[in-house]
């Protein structure tokens, strides 16, 4: 069964949808928006992570490591 | 303090960099944007079908990634 692509990026005081990020094949577990650089990271139980340029929302990177399901991620903040 | 609601599987959260909110994600596929200072419910957004285990406020803009 396919997932039909989700309603993915809002905007909280318009209360509107802004954008959807098309690519991952199954549920998405982990979401990020990241600063530096502008990018969203999402993880996926189709095994991989993908990146988008978070302004944008093109579709930057797929990392494949031939994991199973990614659940979790952590982040490093360089202060 | 407590933040109650129906569904009580609560699959992610997110603190809002600059003000005393939270996103909470859950599993019936809404996600609830509170006021954890009032412990009120500001926000409620019902769009998703499935369960939404990831949610995240952008830094500076009024976005979230979900």
């Amino acid at each position: 069964m396919p997932i039909k692509p989700l309603k993915q990026v809002w905007d909280y005081q318009t209360k509107s949808y802004v954008q959807t990020l098309k690519g991952h094949t199954q549920y998405v577990y982990v979401v990020c928006f990241d600063p530096e650089p502008s990018i969203i990271i999402t993880g996926s139980e189709d095994g991989t992570m993908r990146i988008w340029h978070s302004t944008t929302y093109r579709h930057e990177n797929t990392l494949n490591y031939v994991l199973q399901r990614v659940w979790a991620q952590v982040r490093c903040i360089d202060l | 303090m407590k933040f109650e609601t129906k569904s009580n599987r609560v699959k992610g959260l997110s603190f809002h960099p600059k003000q005393p909110w939270i996103l909470a994600s859950l599993h019936n596929g809404v996600i609830q944007l509170w006021d954890y200072r009032i412990g009120t419910l500001i926000d409620k957004f019902d769009e998703h079908d499935d369960p939404v285990h990831g949610v995240h406020f952008h830094h500076s803009q009024p976005l979230f990634v979900s």
